[in-house]
């Protein structure tokens, strides 16, 4: 155990270093401000490092660690060096009682995590089937990572997660299935830490902490992390980028925009669904910003090229998606006997998110905050949450259609977790929309009380 | 706002309706049942997992998901120890059923896979690991 957070340690420690050179924090103040930030920043580059790496025979343990850590830790202070100092204040104490509830839930759900056994058929024969062979290898080999017997295991997915595993192995120095689970669960801390730092100039800390809460409490959120699938994982790191591009959105701050990159990169090389999540938001990003277009084609390019080495291993191994392709979208006879399937697809899937046993009551909420903002004036925010989330409930649904299982069990079977993205998303955008309905509202009560006292 | 440029009956001084205060509250009481409700039914989930997950023994655990599609242990383990680390291995086994994506024997395949890690699955090789379902 004292590996694996030693090693988390080092990755919070990257991603700490990694804020100057995405814009995050252009002084040690803001570095402070902002710190929550880092842990997910952290553990995104080192998977994307070392699942780069794992495609030209390089491990990356402790020395990898240490290396990026330092090297990330030198820029920060040579880019930072001289700029203004953070001062001593009081926290606030809303912020204190969130933290502790923070830290109590951690604690509470680390109790499980430290004894759940590997037994999930996914989180084996995919994620930690290939984190063990990255372990042991040194890197993606092709005698299983495009052997013919290992097909079952999604070979076509990418290695964000089993690199991570990898990285996680090579600290402990042995294939502990046990421990892995803790993993997870830490993508759950650093995942709230950073939508905190997020918003937190933003938004009110109470409706602030009481949506991270409740986003965190959320039945299926434990519940899927524990299976050790990699839904969840994408779904945290894609909200954290949603969260930042609806930032970017209202305040077009550029280190909102290099964050949200940082995050969709993570969540393309994390799963297949992770590009139709992102293309989501990109597609909903230009729909409100268009105007903004040239840095959305840089912030587009930098994920396409982040994503191009792992494709260009896929495509030179002929690996390919077992469960759909959406070439098939172009398959008229298969999609016109499937047709039918869609719309139950996505009541299905409507229904899953609104469950209020796996997910609370964080969608009706979004929703509503979504009308609210758009009643009360604002335009671009809630109508960029609602053109990603509709293309994503879309497209999720128009992979029932396309796939060529019998629909009625693979929809059963992955209903529950496919969902998580959309979910996770609009409940990081939420706080957002209640501070722009907030200061909406306020804006037209001043107005009223001026109108009145003339 | 017509209303009270036009000549609005209501007294000057009189605070107007605040529906920024109306509609926080709201949205706090909505966030607040949300994370309530969710407490207390993860709470449960979490307690069910603690109580179930914490009293298997090692080897239990070892063998969790392989329990959880019904195989038996013995077979896998005894051909793990002849094992060396990349050593080549193919895999006998009858079809089986057929689940809803897969058949019994493709699911023996997979474990067999995940399990014998780090040596390498193949089609054909010397080295055999034979499972029969019972």
């Amino acid at each position: 155990m004292a590996a694996l957070l030693g090693a988390n340690a080092l990755m919070l420690v990257s991603g700490l270093g990694l804020m100057p050179l995405l814009g995050v924090a252009r002084s040690w103040r803001l570095l402070l401000f902002r710190c929550g930030l880092a842990y997910l920043c952290g553990i995104v580059l080192v998977g994307i490092v070392s699942a780069h790496l794992a495609l030209v025979h390089v491990e990356f343990g402790w020395i990898g660690l240490g290396l990026l850590a330092a090297l990330s830790l030198g820029l920060c202070a040579w880019r930072l060096s001289g700029t203004e100092r953070p001062v001593w204040r009081r926290p606030d104490w809303i912020d204190a009682a969130g933290l502790t509830a923070l830290v109590a839930l951690t604690i509470d759900f680390g109790r499980a995590f430290r004894v759940a056994p590997l037994n999930r058929y996914d989180a084996w024969a995919i994620w930690a089937l290939k984190g063990h062979a990255l372990y042991a290898f040194g890197w993606a080999d092709p005698a299983v990572f495009a052997g013919a017997t290992y097909r079952f295991a999604n070979l076509d997915y990418p290695l964000l997660l089993p690199s991570l595993e990898a990285v996680d192995f090579r600290t402990m120095g042995a294939f502990d299935p046990r421990l892995l689970h803790v993993q997870f669960l830490l993508f759950l801390v650093a995942a709230v830490l950073a939508l905190f730092a997020l918003m937190r100039d933003r938004v009110p800390s109470v409706v602030l902490w009481l949506s991270l809460l409740a986003l965190a409490l959320a039945p299926a959120v434990f519940d899927q992390l524990l299976t050790a699938y990699a839904d969840l994982p994408l779904a945290l790191v894609f909200g954290v980028g949603v969260g930042a591009a609806g930032r970017w959105v209202l305040t077009n701050e550029r280190w909102a925009l290099a964050l949200a990159t940082l995050c969709f990169a993570g969540a393309l090389l994390t799963k297949n669904e992770g590009s139709l999540f992102v293309l989501a938001v990109f597609l909903g990003l230009v729909a409100v910003a268009h105007a903004r277009w040239r840095v959305l084609a840089v912030a587009a390019a930098a994920d396409v090229l982040l994503l191009l080495p792992w494709r260009i291993y896929v495509h030179s191994h002929h690996l390919h998606d077992i469960n759909y392709s959406f070439g098939d979208s172009f398959d008229y006879e298969h999609v016109r006997g499937r047709f039918g399937v869609g719309p139950i697809a996505f009541r299905t899937l409507a229904g899953q998110m609104l469950d209020p046993q796996h997910w609370g009551l964080l969608v009706p909420i979004f929703v509503l905050l979504l009308v609210a903002s758009l009643l009360t004036g604002a335009r671009a925010l809630p109508f960029f949450a609602l053109v990603w989330t509709v293309v994503a409930w879309l497209g999720l649904s128009w992979i029932y259609v396309i796939s060529r299982y019998e629909y009625s069990s693979y929809l059963d079977s992955t209903k529950e977790r496919v969902v998580a993205s959309i979910v996770v998303g609009g409940a990081a955008l939420a706080p957002l929309l209640a501070a722009e309905s907030w200061a909406r509202l306020s804006a037209r009560d001043r107005g009223r009380a001026r109108i009145g006292a003339g | 706002m017509e209303g009270r440029l036009q000549g609005d009956p209501r007294p000057p001084g009189r605070p107007p309706v605040r529906l920024t205060f109306v509609a926080a509250v709201v949205l706090v009481a909505a966030l607040a049942a949300s994370a309530l409700l969710s407490a207390n039914e993860v709470r449960r989930h979490v307690a069910q997992a603690v109580a179930h997950d914490s009293r298997l023994t090692p080897v239990e655990r070892q063998h969790a998901a392989g329990d959880r599609l019904g195989l038996d242990p013995a077979p896998f383990d005894t051909f793990r120890l002849e094992l060396r680390p990349r050593e080549r291995y193919a895999v006998d086994v009858p079809p089986g059923g057929k689940g809803p994506f897969i058949t019994r024997g493709a699911v023996v395949r997979a474990y067999a896979a995940f399990y014998f890690l780090p040596a390498i699955q193949v089609g054909r090789a010397e080295r055999v690991f034979r499972y029969r379902f019972r």
